[in-house]
Order: C-alpha cells, then sequence, then structure tokens
C-alpha cells in the first residue's frame, strides 16, 4: 500500500485516523486533519510504503490546528510529538513544512541510541558520501543535485552512523530547498519533482523536492563509509579540491554532530573510525555541473 | 494480557515486559516517556536479566533514553565536584534527592535523570556556600526582586544557581520545605541523623527522613507533573531500606510523627500502595496511626493524590480540575493566606503579561 495506489481520498482518510510510515530505521505514526498538508505529503512521496497500523511508533506525531481562536482567525497550526508541543504553532499554510522540522527535531532530540551528524549523505557503489552541513556550504543544493544524478539519497540532515556497526543509514526525505536554491535546482533539473513554493517560513522561501524512488524503495539498505568532503559554495570560483587531515576532519565533524556530547567515548570511538575509513577533501565550487562531475569522477 | 495500563504494570512487576504485545509496547513507551521512566524500564529488565527477551524496537528507545541519564548523571557528578572545590571541605553538604541516591549507591538512581543538583546545608553556612558560589562564577537564576524576595523570605532554599559554562542548575536549601508553611520539620533534626558518604563533609539523609523528604515533596510541589516517578523512587527506597531493616517502618512511622509529617506520608504511601502494590507493613497503611481525624480529608486527599499521581494514557487531556486543586493546595500549604493570595496574583498579571508579549518560539 502506498500514498499513490490509496487515492487521494483514501490517504486523507488514512492521515486523518492515523498513518504509519517507515523513515530508515524509525517508524512514524503521523495524525493531521489538514488536508493540505496531507496533499503535499502524497505528492512528495507517493511510493512510500505504508505500514500495517501496528506495533512500535518510535514518534507518535500530530499536525493539529490549536484549540481556541487561532483555529479560524489568522489559523494557526501546532506540532505535537507524543503530546508534548515543543514549539509555538506556525501559520495554518506551513503545516508541511512544520511536520519535516518537528520530526527532524524529533529525531536530533531523541534518537540517541545514533550518533547524529549534522551531514547530507549519500552513496554510490555502496560507500557514502558525507556532506557536513556547515553555514555557507550549500549542502542541500549539492546534494539535490547528486540525487537527481543518480546518487542514491540517505538524508539531507542526518548522517546516522551506528556505533556498533560503523554502518551509515538511509532516512531518505524530502529535501527542504530554500531561497535561490529552488530555482538553482529547478534550472538543475527541469524535471525535478518539487513540492508548492511555503513563502516567507522562519528559513525563508522553501520548496521540498521529493526524494528520488530508488532511495526510497532502497532505505533498508546500509552504506560503509567512504567520502567526507566539506563543500564550500564560493561565487565565481572555480571547482577545486584539496585533501583535509584526519584529525581536522573528526574535529569538524564531531563538533557539527547533535549528539556528540551526549554520547562521549560511543561517540568518540565511532568518528575515530569513520573518519579512518573515510577518504577526507574540502572543495571549493560555484557550478553544481562541474561539482557533480568531480563527485563522479571522484568514485571513479 | 489485558491491563488497561501498561505502565503499572510493569512497575509493580518488571517481569511482565516480556508478556506484552508490541501495540502495548506502544502504549508503554510513550506513557514511560511522559513520566521519565524510559530508562528505568532498561534497568528494571536488566534486573530480571530480561533485556535481551524485548522488542528491538523497544530497546532502541530504551537505550537512547539511557544514553541522555548517564550524560545528566556524568553533569551532576561534576557539578559537585565543582560545588565542593568552591565552597572547601569544612562545610558539610547533604546530598538530596537524585544526587543522594546516586552517591549513595541507591536503587532509584539506575536509570533515573536529574537535571538539577538539590544540596542541604546548615543555615549558618548559607551566606558562605552562596558567596563562595557566586565567586567562583556561578549566577543566580533570578533576577527580578519580587522572585528573590520571594526565595529568601519564605522559602527554604536560594534563588537557584547556576554556572554558565556548565549550565547546571543548583539548588541550595536551608531546610526542606519552605519557612512560612505549615509543615515545617526543624532542619537541626534532620542533621543530627544524616548519614555521612565515605567522602569527606558529605553527606545523606537517613533513610527515613529520605523517604519523608521525597514524599513530602510530592505533595507540596506545585504540579505533581511526573510525579509517578518520584513515587517509584519511594517504592524502591521503601523496598531497599526494609529489605536491609525489619524494623524500618516503625522508624519511619516515628520519624514522621516527630517532625510532623504523618499526613502527607500517609497520602503518599497509600497512593504508592496502590498505584505500585508497594508491600507495605500493616501499621503504615493504617490511618490511625498517622493522626488523621477528618476522614472526609482523608478519603478526599488520598483519592486526589492516588488520581494525579496516577499515569494518563497518552492520548488523555490532563486532569485539569484536580490538578488545580492541588496546585491551590500546594501553595495553602506553603503559604498563610495572606501571602498566598498576593502571590498567586502577582503570578497571574506576570503570565498574562508574558503571553500579551509572547514571540515565536524557536525551530532547529
Amino acid at each position: 500500500m502506498t500514498p499513490d495506489s490509496l487515492g487521494e481520498e483514501g490517504f486523507l482518510r488514512q492521515v486523518r485516523s492515523g498513518l504509519t510510515i517507515r523513515f530508515g530505521p524509525f517508524r512514524i505514526c503521523l495524525r493531521s486533519p489538514l488536508l493540505e498538508a496531507a496533499r503535499v505529503f502524497r505528492r512528495l512521496y507517493p511510493d512510500i510504503k505504508l505500514e500495517k497500523d501496528e506495533g512500535i511508533r518510535d514518534f507518535h506525531v500530530e499536525v493539529f490546528p490549536p484549540s481556541g481562536v487561532r483555529r479560524w482567525w489568522r489559523p494557526q497550526v501546532e506540532f505535537r510529538l507524543d503530546g508534548e508541543k515543543p514549539f509555538e504553532p506556525f501559520p495554518r499554510d506551513h503545516a508541511f513544512p512544520l511536520f519535516e522540522w518537528g520530526l527532524n527535531y524529533a529525531i536530533a532530540t531523541r534518537a540517541h541510541n545514533y550518533c547524529l551528524l549534522h551531514s547530507a549523505v549519500l552513496e554510490k557503489n555502496g560507500r557514502c558520501l558525507i556532506l557536513p552541513a556547515l553555514p555557507g556550504s550549500g549542502k542541500s543544493t549539492l546534494c539535490a543535485a547528486l540525487m537527481l544524478r543518480g546518487w542514491r539519497l540517505f538524508s539531507d540532515e542526518f548522517g546516522i552512523l551506528q556505533p556498533e556497526t560503523g554502518r551509515m543509514l538511509p532516512m531518505p526525505r524530502a529535501i527542504p530547498l530554500k531561497n535561490r536554491s529552488i530555482e538553482v535546482i529547478r534550472r538543475f533539473e527541469p524535471g525535478a519533482l518539487l513540492g508548492p513554493l511555503f513563502p516567507k517560513t522562519r528559513k525563508g522561501d522553501v520548496a521540498h523536492l521529493a526524494p528520488s524512488r530508488s532511495s526510497l524503495e532502497r532505505q533498508g539498505e546500509e552504506g560503509k563509509a567512504g567520502w567526507i568532503v566539506f563543500p564550500r559554495f564560493v561565487p565565481g570560483s572555480s571547482t577545486l579540491v584539496s585533501s583535509v587531515s584526519g584529525s581536522e576532519a573528526f574535529v569538524r565533524l564531531s563538533n557539527n554532530s547533535f549528539n556528540y556530547h551526549l554520547l562521549g567515548e560511543i561517540a568518540f570511538r565511532a568518528l575515530t573510525d569513520l573518519v579512518r575509513e573515510s577518504e577526507c577533501h574540502a572543495l571549493r565550487y560555484s557550478d553544481l555541473d562541474e561539482a557533480v562531475a568531480m563527485f563522479d569522477r571522484m568514485v571513479g | 494480557m489485558s491491563s488497561p495500563d501498561p505502565l503499572l504494570t510493569v512497575l509493580r512487576e518488571p517481569g511482565r515486559m516480556t508478556l506484552l504485545s508490541t501495540a502495548e509496547w506502544d502504549r508503554l513507551l510513550r506513557m514511560a516517556r511522559a513520566h521519565r521512566l524510559l530508562a528505568k524500564l532498561g534497568e528494571l529488565a536488566r534486573g530480571e536479566g530480561i533485556e535481551c527477551r524485548l522488542p528491538h524496537r523497544a530497546l532502541d528507545n530504551i537505550r537512547a533514553a539511557q544514553v541522555w541519564v548517564d550524560h545528566f548523571q556524568l553533569r551532576i557528578r561534576r557539578e559537585l565536584r565543582e560545588v565542593r572545590r568552591a565552597i572547601g571541605s569544612p562545610i558539610p553538604l547533604v546530598l538530596l534527592k537524585g544526587a543522594a541516591y546516586m552517591m549513595a549507591g541507591l536503587p532509584p538512581a539506575a536509570g533515573r535523570s536529574f537535571a538539577d543538583l538539590d544540596l542541604l546545608v546548615r543555615f549558618e553556612d548559607l551566606q558562605t556556600v552562596e558567596q563562595a558560589m557566586l565567586e567562583t562564577g556561578w549566577h543566580s537564576q533570578v533576577e527580578n526582586e519580587y522572585d528573590q524576595r520571594y526565595y529568601r523570605q519564605w522559602m527554604h532554599e536560594i534563588p537557584p544557581l547556576v554556572h554558565p559554562l556548565r549550565g547546571v542548575e543548583v539548588d541550595v536549601h536551608h531546610n526542606l520545605l519552605p519557612s512560612v508553611g505549615r509543615f515545617r520539620p526543624a532542619a537541626k533534626a534532620l542533621w543530627e541523623r544524616a548519614t555521612p558518604l565515605e567522602s569527606n563533609g558529605l553527606f545523606v539523609l537517613s533513610p527515613e527522613d529520605m523517604v519523608l523528604h521525597s514524599a513530602v515533596h510530592l505533595v507540596v510541589s506545585d504540579e505533581l507533573r511526573g510525579g509517578l516517578r518520584d513515587l517509584f523512587d519511594i517504592h524502591q527506597l521503601y523496598c531497599h531500606f526494609f529489605r536491609r531493616d525489619r524494623g524500618f517502618p516503625a522508624v519511619l512511622l516515628e520519624r514522621a510523627r516527630s517532625l510532623g509529617l504523618a499526613k502527607p506520608l500517609f497520602y503518599v504511601l497509600q497512593a504508592s500502595h496502590e498505584l505500585l502494590h508497594t508491600p507495605y507493613e500493616a501499621e503504615l497503611l493504617d490511618y490511625r496511626n498517622f493522626g488523621l481525624r477528618n476522614p472526609f480529608q482523608r478519603v478526599l486527599m488520598c483519592h486526589l493524590v492516588k488520581e494525579v499521581l496516577r499515569p494518563r494514557p497518552p492520548e488523555a487531556a490532563p486532569p485539569s480540575f484536580r490538578r488545580w486543586l492541588l496546585y491551590v493546595r500546594s501553595h495553602w500549604i506553603r503559604m498563610p493566606p495572606g501571602l498566598l493570595l498576593g502571590h498567586l496574583t502577582r503570578k497571574s498579571v506576570r503570565r498574562i503579561r508574558e503571553r500579551v508579549e509572547e514571540k515565536g518560539g524557536g525551530i532547529p
């Protein structure tokens, strides 16, 4: 069963009563009476497999109109995680971005059985490319471009490292493109499946790019470490790759982790191994096609 | 298993974790998380030797919660070390609640998260301790002058101190309950029975005072939010102390009477007996031993405390009216009526003002 096979009516009904989906290692129960948000979900994840509505869900997420006047007057929407409300309400129109951010928040604050890197991760030939999210890196744009050129999307936001096995776990989701990068990706791949534009969210204008079908289908397949690349978007620059020492990569990666400080020794060991098994580079780029070609050459 | 409440079921009998369906696990995990008992489930399962028989996904969630708990316990240990370094050794400290359970190696510590470090110092040392901490970099969390006065004149602790580099809240108390309240145990009596720990100058309350403190705290604190966790502390403490000393119930009862804390103790023992099936000796369940002369008050309070502590199913709304009654009551106990009216009015006015000024919250 998929959102597509249920038909729009059937799917909306299912979301209203509670939908169980799998995103990578997590099972999520999503409940919302908001038709618009459910429609966007269906457009971006038409082929995601819906699970039988039973068993343990790691996150119970509800996207609901608040009680009181803000249900009607300048309507708002609330994100509830297992009954708690971690944020202030959003304008009603932003229900879908709220769901995506809220779920990220839920994962980052809870899933401490994994070492969680703040990175985009993609895979080719069984090996993972880790693109740490540093300000000005343009990792979402790069990540979107690589996925559109056939790399398997693990995640645009989370590098999920399983400390016991040293493997990276996929969690393909819609990629939130912001401001100028929406147009960049439209031009890069006119056939890209994008959701509606959400103007003036807290992160600027946002439109989501759907995860590729094969990424979703293969979301149970883990990957080995491959490359850690620190990208930097520099307008007008040519594509330049330089190598980065393991110790520097380690420091930058650990500083950029969601829960390194909580995991302590476990994270230290897991990250040390990850860096040892990876080739570490820094990348300066301005042209997306050139950057993608560089990554493909890197894989060999 | 048909019990509608999987959380109470496994707290009473941890072995039954192996009998739950995955649908029951789904409810159990949500309820345990809401009551800050998720990591505790892991400890209970380990105690029964059944950890490896739990569903993988349940174990993943429990382990994730344990990471969090371990981190916070480590933070509290470090903070305690820093506090002792700051104030120097001649001043004795009694650790309270979580920190006490942890440093004394008592059962409630396992799998228990605690955000704050609670300390009891002698009243005559209070100023020295506060001064030493402020000079070593801790900051008072309370800037508002009214709140400062609220603490200093009426409360049993100074305003919370936090070191900006470490972020742990340290609550320095000079008594267990507010100095203007109805129950006023003599701090001196607590010091007389305090048990020294191995490290120099560090104490915990005597077993009976520890149980009393936990019980009174539960009844008197504002919200009873997450109170089930504290009730389970009492359950584990009692079972532990009773195993060590069969005379413990008599000592506890005698102490509660002499400190004037028999009533709140009774309410809490009743609640833990009914909700958690704590195996109390008969003398601890007989109201006549607790000087409760007003049957109406006894029945009402037992009912309220028990129902507010009873875990809610994740989809249910909070029992707001009962909670409100107890909220009012908790202040009633702590302050004389005139003071109380003034205090609650100020708090409401401030809450309304905050709501008006409210801005959007953050999103990661």
